[in-house]
């Protein structure tokens, strides 16, 4: 224990001495200190607090991981390469726990600078939400839509396979009926073709709403035992048409909620009864994000953990209206509070900050430095954009896809088995939104990411280490 | 040589004492980036370390050394061959509490303290604080660096880089010791210091290994010397053993009377001077030695995968004949001579001459005092001389070992 000590606190000294060290340092104190008002959100300070938690916090951690990653691959591969190791290796320290006791420095360094920035970040935030003047509403909507934690609620998603096999079937019945030619649908190879067609473009004009139609969304899992008293919001962005960049507006419609009552029925017994319940007519402003209270009580509108939401298209300058899948709707319940979340937030990110350490270990144990920290940053960047492929991968898990696609979806999903998307530790989105990092999702990162993927990597890299000719690398000067 | 290397060779066989370092058939091959053989450091090489010995491991560069060092420590492992360091793997960890190492360079981490730098290699054996703190402050007192005890080894000079370095290698008390260039950087007063430690070392029955180029360095550290080329053990043996030259005879005598000069200038006739005598095998030294096996091995052409020594000078620096640039720059500034000059130069110049001459004629003296039993031109009679002269060269010898016998025998 003595050695392992000593080597942890030796590579903390190591590291404070590196150049990069000091200059991402400096980078991390600026985006504390500076970023905040090079940032400028909506002008509320719903907005400001937004921006200054996803930003601040979010480059913060990006700063740390860079830094946890040029720190273990430079305090392992150069220790070879300078053969300073060979002075701790020749003495009765496992090759093992030389490792762990690096990678446990750069780690123990980098966690105490989260701890501090986080801690920094809290109190400027609370500096500056005392200091400046924000109305009785505005700090109402700050307490109840940010500085809070919300358990956030997504509408169950259509099966698109039993919709497009029943249009499917609808279709060539329609044209049975109508005397026309349906030998194309009896080849296999056609009909899934035509299967396919059609999936998509259900999914496709999932989410439209055409003047006076209406849509509607069904939430599950909700909490059977909330109180009236316990606000449940509806999250909603609108958009105008497919694409939502352009031609966006002033929108009208209406939203409506189903409201379930239990009534004695005719025969004695009790029967649950549905009512539609519309809020008035409105304007919503297309392409924001906008938040409200569902106007109706707790026990009526979730029912059996159940609720129900619709919206009506009113607009007649536009010819549709679109709800973006991972846009919302959604339902927002409270779960804690803001100080809990943000300390949630703060171990996600320091999971990550293991988790990345514990591969720019494994792989420097291996290799050079150069080469090291370009795996590293190469595996960063690759997990970066396989979280646009993660978010299509359910489109294409589920559907029968040609030998091809199946391919490339069964690829696809083995890199993404193996990759750790690092932003999928970057929570301050969450915080920044009120939403609640629960501990579950922290203790499946932790499973998941860490225990699984990353730990079975490093003991790979150890394995290596302690098996290497390290005498074979020797780049001094 | 050949004779007195096996012969060397079977008295370390016969040693009782405790293995500390077996190496049989021992090979490293490099390989390069496709597991193609690119050099063969070691060359299938037996040899054994011994308890309380103090080992030299000699070659020139490339000759395997290092690598044979670094196999020792686990830090390469072997192509083929058994090595064993106190009966097991040289990368068995708990061995390597017995094991202290100075490397060639010293790679300290330049920005901690020369405390904190013994501090950190006496935690990696787990070292209680207050036993860390003891020897350490006692190692820095014994390298002499005590005054520097709170100074980053960044700042350090060679010499006290070697100087922590060796302190780090002897932190544990290590009953192995493996000296790298242990003087290297070193002053003459730093060299005397770790020469007595080696010493020091070998009387408390530590078991040292050292690789230098100071040959006179090992010469007198040294219980036995492994000389290696090529990655091949080219000599193996005592100190004594290896170095003497047993084809001659060598008579070392105290300061004589004149009496006795005389008779010993008789060409050792009938009698030998009183007093203490001794006859013994001259040696040469280490370093003649070395050079001897190093020349023997190119010889046969094998081999090394290091630098050879130098060959040629490059022609162009070597000039090609043509007045180079002194001579030139000579006679551009070479004054020209006044008659007074000439003058003084001449006799100057009969002054050194009728010197000579002087010295040509005692010279002349001496060689025709000591070739009076030189053979003649005439082969047959020259013959008949060195035999004359051999018998009596025999018969004082024969008188000379009588004599020392006797005073031997007077003596007990």
């Amino acid at each position: 224990m003595t050695a392992f000590l000593a080597i942890v606190k030796l590579t903390c000294r190591s590291a404070v001495r590196s150049h990069i060290f000091r200059l991402l340092l400096i980078l991390l104190l600026l985006s504390i200190f500076l970023l905040p008002f090079t940032l400028l959100g909506d002008g509320t300070p719903k907005g400001e607090v937004q921006i200054f938690l996803q930003y601040c916090l979010g480059f913060a951690g990006f700063i740390l991981c860079l830094s946890s990653v040029w720190l273990a691959c430079s305090e392992i591969s150069s220790d070879v390469e300078t053969a300073q190791i060979h002075m701790i290796v020749v003495k009765p320290v496992h090759r093992a726990v030389i490792l762990l006791g690096k990678y446990t420095g750069v780690v123990v360094i980098h966690l105490a600078l989260l701890l501090i920035a986080a801690v920094a970040v809290y109190v400027f935030l609370s500096f500056r939400l005392s200091s400046s003047n924000i109305s009785k509403e505005e700090r109402q909507m700050l307490d109840e839509q940010v500085l809070t934690a919300r358990a956030l609620y997504r509408p169950v998603r259509p099966d698109f396979n039993a919709l497009a096999q029943e249009e499917l079937t609808r279709r060539i019945a329609a044209a049975k009926e109508r005397g026309q030619d349906v030998s194309k649908y009896q080849d296999a190879q056609s009909r899934l073709e035509t299967f396919n067609e059609i999936r998509k473009e259900l999914i496709v004009t999932y989410g439209l709403v055409e003047e006076d139609d209406s849509i509607m969304w069904q939430f599950e899992g909700l909490p059977k035992d909330l109180t009236d008293d316990a606000a449940v919001f509806l999250r909603y962005t609108i958009f105008v048409n497919r694409y939502y960049v352009q031609d966006q507006n002033s929108v009208r419609g209406q939203w409506f909620f189903a409201a379930n009552y239990v009534r004695p029925d005719d025969a004695g017994g009790e029967s649950v009864v549905t009512d539609l319940m519309a809020l008035p007519e409105d304007d919503f402003l297309t392409a924001a994000q906008n938040e409200m209270v569902v106007p109706i009580r707790n026990s009526y509108f979730i029912f059996d953990g159940k609720a129900q939401v619709g919206f009506l298209n009113k607009d007649t300058r536009t010819a549709e209206l679109n709800f973006e899948e991972g846009k919302g709707p959604f339902l927002l319940i409270r779960k804690a509070g803001f100080f809990s979340n943000y300390c949630r937030a703060i171990l996600t990110l320091a999971i990550g900050i293991l988790s990345i350490t514990l591969l720019a270990s494994a792989v420097a144990a291996c290799m050079s430095l150069p080469i090291a920290v370009f795996f590293t940053a190469a595996y960063m960047l690759l997990g970066a954009l396989a979280n646009y492929v993660v978010s299509s991968l359910p489109d294409i898990a589920d559907f029968q896809a040609e030998v091809t696609n199946t391919f490339g979806y069964r690829y696809g999903d083995l890199l993404l088995n193996l990759i750790v998307p690092l932003q999928d530790f970057f929570v301050t989105g969450h915080l920044a939104n009120g939403e609640l990092v629960s501990f579950p999702f922290i203790g499946m990162l932790f499973v998941k990411d860490f225990v699984l993927r990353m730990l079975p990597v490093f003991l790979l890299g150890a394995w290596i280490y302690t098996r290497r000719e390290l005498a074979l690398v020797s780049k001094r000067g | 040589m050949a004779q007195a290397v096996k012969q060397a060779e079977q008295t370390a066989a016969q040693d009782s004492r405790p293995v500390v370092v077996s190496a049989v058939g021992l090979t490293k091959v490099f390989r390069d980036f496709w597991n193609r053989p690119k050099a063969k450091a070691v060359n299938d090489i037996d040899f054994e370390v011994r308890e309380g010995e103090v080992v030299g491991l000699l070659g020139p560069n490339g000759s395997g050394k290092s690598t044979t060092v670094k196999m020792l420590l686990g830090l390469l492992y072997p192509t083929g061959g058994r090595l064993t360091v106190f009966g097991k793997s040289p990368r068995d960890v708990e061995n390597k509490k017995l094991i202290g190492y100075l490397p060639e360079e010293t790679y300290l981490y330049k920005y901690l303290t020369a405390f904190e730098t013994l501090d950190f290699f006496a935690s990696l054996f787990g070292l209680s604080k207050e036993e860390r703190t003891r020897r350490c402050d006692q190692l820095l007192d014994m390298v002499g660096l005590a005054h520097a005890r709170n100074r980053p080894v960044g700042e350090f000079s060679k010499g006290m880089a070697r100087r922590i370095g060796l302190a780090q290698a002897m932190i544990n008390d290590p009953a192995f010791l493996i000296l790298d260039e242990p003087t290297s950087g070193l002053d003459p007063l730093g060299c005397r210091e770790v020469k007595d430690l080696i010493k020091l070392l070998k009387r408390r029955g530590k078991t040292v290994i050292v690789t230098s180029h100071l040959l006179s360095d090992v010469e007198e550290v040294c219980d036995r010397i492994i000389v290696l080329y090529g990655g091949r053990i080219r000599a193996n043996g005592g100190m004594e053993e290896l170095l003497t030259i047993r084809s001659n005879e060598t008579i070392t005598v105290p300061r004589l009377p004149e009496d006795a000069l005389d008779r010993i200038r008789a060409i050792v006739r009938e009698s030998a001077p009183d007093g203490e005598m001794s006859v013994s095998h001259p040696h040469m030294s280490l370093e003649d030695f070395f050079v001897d096996i190093v020349n023997e091995a190119k010889k046969e052409s094998l081999e090394t995968s290091g630098s050879r020594s130098g060959g040629a000078i490059a022609e162009y620096l070597a000039g090609d004949g043509k007045p180079d640039a002194k001579a030139v720059l000579d006679s551009l500034t070479r004054e020209e001579e006044t008659p007074a000059m000439t003058l003084a130069k001449k006799m100057e110049a009969d002054a050194a001459k009728a010197a000579e001459d002087a010295a040509k004629r005692k010279q002349d003296e001496l060689f025709a005092s000591l070739q009076k039993s030189a053979p003649a031109p005439d082969e047959e009679k020259s013959r008949r001389e060195r035999e004359a002269v051999e018998a009596k060269m025999s018969e004082a010898n024969r008188k000379l070992k009588d004599l020392l016998s006797n005073q031997g025998g007077k003596k007990d």
